[in-house]
């Protein structure tokens, strides 16, 4: 109990952490340490069973060295003994072989083991045993060689036919039959035999010695036989000098043999007890290793039982402290924080003690009072902020509201697929003419059809679906409401609604489709300008040539009968010629080098006088029909240009009628042209027009066609038929009185031209009468052309109704004979373009010598003189050419009755 | 800085402490063994271990005994110690043979503690042991062998020489010299007979009695042998008798060298013939056992030492094996000793762990320079075929039996002493 009271005033004043840890690190410790025993125990035990294994090793490797060297030796005894009754091969390829094989194992056994005792950590007196292992191996060698050489010896002595003693017994014999013709050496010659069998019975040397004896009595004895040829003496010789050197080598190689046997004896001498020592040693490292094994089992049991013990008891002891010191009382911390969960604020923990539980209940008690101030508090904060949010919503809603762009706010429905209005600002309502309450609630797609096509809906979805804002750039929206350019940004609130923020962009749109209008038209008009450069360049040649041409025609019209045939011909080609005329003032009406008289005019008038010179020329299955409102402002116009329209626009239309006819419209109307209608072109204003239209029931065109007919040159007609200047002069025309020309045309169904001029007031509208025709007279006139051809037949012509009249070709021989008699002419006609000197100023000099003679300046193209200058040139008419010489005669008449005036 | 000044303190102590310790570090460099064949390490209080190799069985073993005692005596005329190191001598029997040699050399080798080998009584087991000792990287000396076929005949390379053989004791191809000398101009015989007992030894004997003799104008008129352990005589006897010899020559080892001489005399024709053999039956024991037998043969042997220093050793002989020496071929095995003592002192190199490291190839190459050493035998220089003794031979006669082995020396009829042959 003492020691318990100990333990708890030392461990009370720590903190849970450092009881836990102290808990744990003790546990640890055990365990750790339990493991540590058994882990040496193992290792312990391990390393004594791997000696034991390594001695067991030993042992069975100096048995086998032993079995190894037994079985050589006896193998190579049983060659030593076996060679002379089975034969040397058979016996060395039994024998000897084997037992060289059989040392040679041994000898790697040796250094095997040799090699195991130095590496490993057996004791220090099988270390010591080198010596022995080095001497084993060292004599297992040595024995591999002496046996080898042994064998090598045998081989000598004994080999058939080769060996010492086959030669021995080859001498032998050959000596037999030489001597044995002699009794006396014959019985020499046995006794020498007899020696020598004895020797190699008994391997004694004095036998052999005792042969060599006997050789030297054969020697003296057949030395003086005197029955032997000397011939066979020397033979007798030759075969007793071979007998002793033989019988010496095979005296030496017994001696040889002799000594390796007793090699072999000292070697078994020298490795028996080694091998013996060996194993005794090994066999008691095994006995010591297992000692050592049993050892460490006995101890490592005693420590591990010892440990696992206090374990228990500590493990005990350190559960109790815990749950008396940690769980008791955080189950107490945990039913008063229920009580606070319930809603008792009123509640606090348990403080007592150091640690950190004591820590917790104390933060309890401060969270518990914190929260109960915060409640009240809370309450305050939440009603201040209820009133600031309300004001906040007013600011949000107001900027709603005021925004000078369009916001929609959509809730998506269908997963995304369309969307219903939840909310809709003023400016959207001004915008889209709709009222919020008429559409909140209802479908985009209700209220707006064509917002497909506008291809927001779209732009919608995908930003419902992703959630990333989009711009839906400036789009036309058009449905049967309303049309209008709108660009759009949509973006996704966090809620999920789609606000679509808007403005509307039909103004900019449209000032910017009347911009690029006008860059059309003002390309159009560099266009018509370079062509019409090129066509007054032209103009005046070709009024000369039809000057000459229309001059002389009516010339001979005049100076022959009208019965002659001749007559029908020559007015085909004034008729001709007036044609062509008319086609080059077109030409220059349309690039506008011929001067416009603009005044305003009643359209109505100018349309009846067109349709009452047209009749004539428009084929009888032609049906007209007019529809002329009385109700028809004036415009400013040219006259002759809007006849020109309407005599180019009927007669298009004859041709296209032909040949099955069908009916030509014209009618003349006021409209209104409203906003919308202006924004959808960029061609026209708000406002009133005199529309002006001219339809048939012919072929039609294709749209194809449609965008190229007011080119210049264009035509579908057939060669001959029309020039495809008609329709690019009128175009020209209406452009140039501010004008808008549109088709109605579709192959088979006929075409309608409609043309709005703007409108004036028509109060004071009159309309210009005919001029009065003119005759001839008796003044004189100087006519100056560089062109004889067309100055002879207006020469004649004047002549031919009373003026006298004086012509030049050169302008400077006129003005010579002028200068001389400035008075003497009352008019002056002079051409404009000539090589030497312009029609100016030739009238310039004129007026230099006769101020205020009238001169009448003609041209085939001229428009860079205006009115004041002509004036002040004494230029009082400007004539086209070319000119019909009645109208000439008119004009002459005119300008020197002015002049008179 | 106040609390950055100690610990800056501290680790100043701490370097200068690490610095003086590493200049205070004088303890040497380890040993390194820069030997061509390698270096025998012996640990303080390890005895040098030298191999002894000699007949030590059969009727040559009083020759091989007295050489291991005079290997002893000089052994112990060190004190037993050389450099501080106890001196431990481990024999082996050679039997007086190859083979004996040979596997008794094993032994020795088999330990590669051993340093070096004093031996053989035989120059036939020399043969066969010294071809291993040279091939572990040793050196062999020995004080008794004296075949030509060790070291050199006629100042070349003899068949069995081995690098690190030395021999004290003087290559008796000028014993033969000696004896064919003798027998020619001094007997003035024309015709020998000789024979050997096919060992290198006597062989080398008779072959070299053979070259000089016939040299000189004589004529061998036989040239035989007997086989050791041999015991009939007769029929070679026979053909010296046969071969008219006046003079037979025949240095066998005993018992062979008794038996035949016992068996000559039995034959009268033997008594017009002069017998020689050589130093091996210069012993007691031969005398001994021949008695009157002997009486009138010629010997030819080594010159014998004499001196105080031989006397003093003889002595210290006395003292210690409570006999006189029997021969004086103990003298060559004392010499041989002090020689390799001598050589080890030389090159052995002491570490300061008192462990003494000697080079292989070292100590043979401090053997072949030795010069001028002083031997009891007298003044030894060994040459590059290892033979170290300065040759002399004597002619002995014994005239009387009773006088022993020291009569028998004392009877110089004849001297040779030629110059050191050398390469």
């Amino acid at each position: 109990m003492r020691l318990r009271q100990r333990l708890s005033a030392y461990l009370n004043p720590m903190s849970i952490t450092t009881r836990y840890a102290l808990g744990i690190g003790l546990l640890l410790t055990l365990i750790v340490t339990v493991s540590l025993t058994g882990y040496l125990s193992i290792f312990y035990v391990r390393n004594a069973d791997r000696d034991i294994n390594l001695s067991t090793e030993i042992q069975g490797m100096v048995l086998a060295m032993d079995r190894g060297m037994e079985r050589a030796r006896r193998l190579l005894a049983d060659f030593h003994l076996q060679y002379t009754t089975i034969g040397l091969a058979a016996a060395h390829e039994q024998y000897a072989q084997p037992s060289v094989r059989q040392i040679a194992q041994v000898i790697t056994i040796s250094r095997e083991l040799k090699s195991r005792i130095k590496q490993s950590r057996v004791r220090a007196t099988l270390h010591e045993s080198q010596v022995d292992l080095n001497l084993y191996l060292s004599s297992a060698k040595r024995f591999a060689d002496t046996s080898i050489q042994s064998v090598e010896l045998v081989t000598e002595l004994a080999a058939p036919d080769r060996g010492l003693e086959a030669q021995l017994k080859r001498n032998l014999d050959d000596l037999r039959p030489l001597i044995t013709s002699d009794l006396h050496l014959a019985d020499l010659y046995n006794q020498l035999y007899a020696h020598v069998q004895a020797y190699q019975i008994s391997r004694k040397r004095y036998l052999m010695q005792q042969a060599f004896n006997s050789l030297f009595d054969i020697r003296k004895v057949l030395n003086s036989a005197p029955g032997i040829a000397v011939d066979q003496k020397q033979a007798i010789h030759t075969l007793l000098d071979r007998f002793k050197p033989t019988a010496e080598r095979i005296m030496a190689v017994d001696v040889a043999i002799k000594s390796k046997f007793n090699d072999f004896a000292i070697q078994e001498q020298v490795v028996a007890p080694i091998s013996a020592a060996l194993i005794g040693l090994a066999n008691a490292e095994v006995q010591r290793s297992q000692a050592r094994i049993a050892r460490a089992n006995i101890t490592a049991i005693i420590i591990m039982a010892a440990i696992t013990l206090m374990g228990l008891v500590l493990a005990t002891y350190i559960a109790r402290v815990l749950n008396h010191s940690i769980t008791q009382r955080v189950v107490r911390l945990t039913a008063t924080a229920g009580e606070l969960r319930t809603g008792n604020l009123t509640v606090l923990a348990e403080e007592s003690g150091q640690d950190e539980l004591t820590e917790l209940a104390s933060t309890f008690n401060m969270m518990a009072t914190r929260i109960r101030s915060l409640v009240n508090h809370l309450e305050n904060e939440v009603e201040q902020q209820t009133v600031e949010l309300a004001a906040s919503e007013g600011r949000y809603r107001d900027l709603f509201e005021h925004s000078t762009s369009g916001v929609a706010v959509y809730r998506p429905i269908d997963e995304g697929r369309d969307f219903i209005f939840q909310n809709f600002n003023k400016a959207a309502e001004s915008i889209d003419q709709v009222k919020r309450e008429e559409i909140i609630g209802k479908r985009l797609t209700e209220v707006f059809p064509a917002v497909k096509e506008f291809g927001l809906l779209d732009v919608l979805r995908r930003v419902a679906k992703t959630g990333q804002a989009a711009h839906h750039p400036v789009s036309l929206y058009l449905d049967g409401r309303m049309t209008g350019w709108r660009e759009n940004a949509v973006y996704r609130l966090p809620s999920g609604e789609i606000v679509a923020i808007y403005e509307d962009r039909t103004a900019e749109k449209r000032a910017e489709l009347e911009k690029a209008a006008m860059e059309r038209q003002l390309h159009q008009a560099r266009k018509l300008e370079a062509i019409g450069v090129l066509a007054g360049g032209i103009a005046h040649d070709f009024n000369n040539i039809l000057g000459i041409i229309l001059g002389n025609a009516e010339l001979a019209i005049d100076e022959i009968p009208p019965r002659n045939p001749v007559a029908e011909h020559l007015k085909e080609i004034r008729t001709a010629s007036m044609r062509a005329k008319e086609v080059i003032r077109q030409l220059l009406s349309f690039s506008r080098k011929t001067e416009q008289k603009m005044e305003p005019i009643m359209m109505i008038t100018v349309i009846e006088e067109s349709l009452s010179l047209l009749r004539a020329s428009i084929p009888a299955n032609i049906k007209i029909e007019q529809n002329l409102s009385k109700s028809c402002s004036a415009i400013v116009a040219d006259q002759t240009q809007i006849h020109q329209i309407l005599i180019n626009l009927c007669t298009n239309a004859a041709h296209a009628m032909e040949p099955g006819g069908g009916t030509l419209g014209i009618s003349a109307a006021m409209v209104h042209i409203d906003e919308t209608e202006a924004a959808a072109s960029t061609e026209i204003e708000p406002g009133t027009y005199l529309e002006l239209a001219v339809s048939d029931t012919g072929s039609g065109m294709s749209p194809s066609i449609q965008h190229r007919i007011f080119d210049p040159y264009f035509t579908t007609k057939e060669v001959g038929k029309g020039s495809g200047m008609g329709l690019a002069v009128v175009h020209g025309i209406v452009k140039n009185h501010h004008g808008v020309i549109r088709i109605e045309s579709a192959p088979q169904r006929g075409s309608t031209f409609k043309i709005l001029f703007p409108t004036v007031e028509s109060d004071g509208i009159t309309v210009a009468t005919p001029p009065i025709p003119m005759v001839g007279g008796s003044e004189r006139i100087l006519l100056i052309d560089d062109e004889a051809s067309l100055l002879k037949p207006v020469e004649k012509f004047l002549d031919s109704i009373g003026y006298r009249v004086k012509a030049f070709t050169d302008p400077a021989v006129a003005l010579d004979l002028f200068e001389a008699k400035p008075h003497q002419f009352d008019l002056v006609i002079t051409d404009m373009t000539m090589p030497q000197i312009t029609g100016v100023q030739l009238a310039e000099k004129i007026r230099h010598f006769h101020p205020g003679l009238p001169v009448i300046l003609c041209s085939g193209y001229h428009s860079a003189i205006d009115e004041e200058e002509a004036k002040k040139l004494g230029i009082r008419r400007y004539v086209t050419k070319p000119i019909r010489l009645n109208r000439l005669a008119a004009h002459i008449r005119d300008v020197l009755d002015s002049q008179a005036a | 800085m106040k609390e950055v000044t100690p610990i800056l303190r501290k680790v100043a102590a701490v370097v200068l402490l690490t610095a003086l310790t590493t200049a205070c570090d004088s303890s040497p460099p380890p040993f390194e063994c820069r030997d061509r064949i390698g270096c025998i390490q012996i640990s303080a209080g390890q005895p040098i271990k030298i191999g002894v190799l000699q007949a030590l069985s059969g009727k040559v073993a009083p020759l091989g005994e007295d050489q291991i005692r005079g290997i002893e005596l000089s052994v112990e005329k060190h004190g037993g110690r050389l450099l501080d190191h106890p001196i431990a001598l481990q024999t082996e029997d050679t039997g007086c043979t190859a083979e004996g040699g040979a596997n008794a050399a094993l032994k020795l080798i088999a330990d590669p503690q051993t340093t070096a080998i004093l031996g053989t009584t035989c120059s036939v087991a020399a043969a066969s042991a010294s071809q291993a000792m040279s091939e572990a990287g040793m050196v062999m000396i020995s004080g008794n062998n004296s075949a030509p076929f060790l070291t050199a005949i006629a100042g070349e390379h003899a068949p069995d020489w081995h690098a690190g053989y030395f021999r004290t004791a003087p290559n008796e191809e000028h014993s033969g010299k000696t004896a064919a000398l003798y027998a020619f101009n001094e007997l003035g015989v024309q015709r020998v007979a000789t024979i050997n007992d096919g060992d290198i030894y006597t062989r080398g004997l008779t072959e070299g009695f053979e070259k000089v003799f016939t040299a000189l104008g004589g004529k061998i008129v036989l040239s035989s042998a007997v086989h050791k352990g041999d015991k009939e005589m007769r029929p070679v006897l026979d053909a010296v008798l046969n071969a008219k010899a006046e003079l037979l020559f025949f240095p066998l080892f005993q018992p062979e060298g008794n038996l035949l001489l016992i068996e000559a005399r039995k034959i009268t024709a033997f008594d017009a013939i002069h017998l020689m053999s050589d130093g091996a039956l210069i012993e007691s024991s031969f005398i001994k056992d021949v008695q009157s037998a002997a009486t009138g043969m010629y010997f030819v042997g080594p010159a014998n030492p004499e001196g105080p220093t031989v006397s003093a050793v003889a002595n210290a002989y006395t003292a210690k094996f409570e006999t006189p020496p029997a021969t004086s071929y103990y003298l060559s095995a004392y010499d041989a000793a002090g020689l390799l003592l001598a050589a080890l002192e030389r090159v052995a190199v002491r570490s300061a762990d008192g462990t003494l490291h000697i080079g292989r190839q070292a100590l043979r190459d401090a053997l072949y320079a030795t010069r001028q050493y002083a031997g009891v035998t007298g003044v030894l220089t060994c040459d590059p075929f290892g033979d170290c003794a300065a040759p002399a031979f004597n002619v002995l006669q014994l005239q009387d039996p009773n006088k022993g082995v020291q009569g028998l020396l004392a009877n110089v009829l004849f001297t040779y002493a030629p110059k050191k042959a050398s390469k």
